[in-house]
């Protein structure tokens, strides 16, 4: 196995506004383990992952990760997230913004090239301009950075939204190779997908 | 370094693409010296105050009229999401984007702004110091517009508050700026004023770029 990493969430409280999402909640996570985040609209699951992905502010608790006995405060580096929105810049074109992409992360090892991760996902045109992209193409693009670099830990918002059916296989197979590679995955899904009941399921209205 | 050329070439691409929001500053500050031109009536032309005063209110307003478009993007595309998440330095971030926000929206007003001077007939010496100091006020204005448009951009009326924010700002280096040119036209010695805004400019540049970040970081989380 390529990770050994276990995430551990301790004492986690989140609150957006008035509102408590959760409260001091556990949970850990092992090597090659997956984990799908349900509950209805607007129960909190976006604001859990961005939580875990270090973009949003934690209330009170602690992300942790141990990996070779080491057991150290969960760094960015170590994340790959997808957002359900595309963080893509509309005016590049599709080479240009995974250019930009890999020259700006920091701290991550390279994993596939450009190139590859491109023709994994069957994207043919990249000088087409981003802001001429379908919805389905963006979210492509945008899974794109999950094989650039290499990060024990994927978190996916929605990562099946808009994709055809052949593209949500492709990512149902990356998936999988990461986790047989002892990394975690995160998501949140409102679709149902292959081998779903390999992912642990946590429902946050009930945790709530 | 490589990091701010990176953030620079993104930038300047971006800033390409809505190459309209430039030339509508620029059709701005032209909009401005003619109303001037035509309120002040034929005395325009031989009242050599007025066409200075309207030129700098011209450069200054037009400069201020895109700030908002600094962060809007980023926050409106998730752009700095990805910042967040490549770990990239916001400091670096916040010069970058100052930087390339005055080599595209001020540089060109500064330009036109030196040819109507130019084209009015002021003296070489006249428009080379007022060269030096609408830079210097512009590189100012960049650093301040970069850390405000951090906090307002994509909030319901964020173009209003920053707006409101920037100008208790830059009233200071304005009025050295102004009076600089003033004292250039006179032939009067301009160091004072231009060692004020060099001296302004290096404590916001040591500055701000902090508060900037700091800024990203709040509206993000």
């Amino acid at each position: 196995m390529k990770y050994n990493h276990t995430l551990e969430i301790k004492g986690l409280k989140l609150q957006r506004g008035l509102k408590l999402i959760l409260s001091n909640y556990n949970l850990t996570v092992n090597a090659g383990q997956a984990i799908k985040v349900s509950g209805p609209n607007g129960c909190g699951k976006t604001s859990l992952l961005r939580t875990i992905a270090r973009l949003n502010r934690m209330n009170e608790g602690k992300l942790l990760v141990t990996s070779n006995a080491e057991t150290k405060p969960l760094s960015q580096n170590l994340v790959n997230f997808i957002g359900h929105s595309p963080s893509i810049a509309s005016d590049l074109s599709i080479e240009q913004y995974l250019k930009f992409y890999s020259e700006i992360t920091d701290g991550k090892v390279k994993y596939h090239s450009i190139e590859d991760s491109l023709s994994i996902f069957k994207i043919q045109t990249p000088l087409q301009l981003n802001k001429n992209l379908s919805a389905g193409q963006k979210q492509r693009l945008s899974l794109c950075k999950l094989l650039l670099f290499e990060a024990p830990i994927w978190i996916l918002d929605e990562p099946f939204n808009s994709l055809d059916v052949e593209s949500q296989k492709i990512l149902e197979i990356q998936i999988e190779a990461h986790l047989k590679n002892g990394g975690i995955v995160i998501l949140t899904s409102h679709q149902s997908f292959n081998k779903e009941e390999k992912f642990k399921k946590i429902c946050l209205e009930q945790i709530s | 370094m490589k990091l701010f050329f990176t953030l620079c070439s993104f930038e300047l691409t971006r800033y390409y693409a809505s190459l309209t929001d430039i030339l509508n500053s620029v059709a701005f500050f032209a909009l401005i010296i003619i109303i001037s031109a035509v309120s002040a009536g034929p005395t325009f032309t031989n009242n050599d105050y007025l066409v200075i005063g309207s030129i700098w209110t011209a450069s200054v307003l037009s400069c201020v009229l895109t700030l908002d478009l600094i962060f809007n993007k980023d926050f409106r595309e998730g752009t700095a999401d990805l910042f967040i998440l490549c770990s990239v330095s916001l400091e670096i971030l916040s010069l970058a984007k100052a930087f390339s926000y005055w080599l595209t929206n001020c540089l060109s007003i500064i330009t036109v702004a030196s040819f109507t001077f130019l084209l009015m007939g002021f003296k070489f010496e006249f428009i080379l110091n007022f060269l030096v100091c609408i830079s210097l006020v512009t590189l100012t204005m960049s650093l301040i517009g970069v850390a405000l448009s951090a906090l307002t951009a994509n909030s319901r009326n964020g173009t209003l508050l920053l707006t409101i924010l920037v100008f208790p700002m830059m009233i200071p280096p304005v009025i050295f700026g102004t009076s600089s040119s003033l004292n250039a036209y006179n032939g009067l010695d301009v160091s004072n004023e231009v060692l004020f805004l060099i001296g302004f400019f290096m404590l916001l540049l040591s500055t701000l770029p902090w508060a900037s970040a700091a800024a990203i970081k709040t509206r993000i989380h």
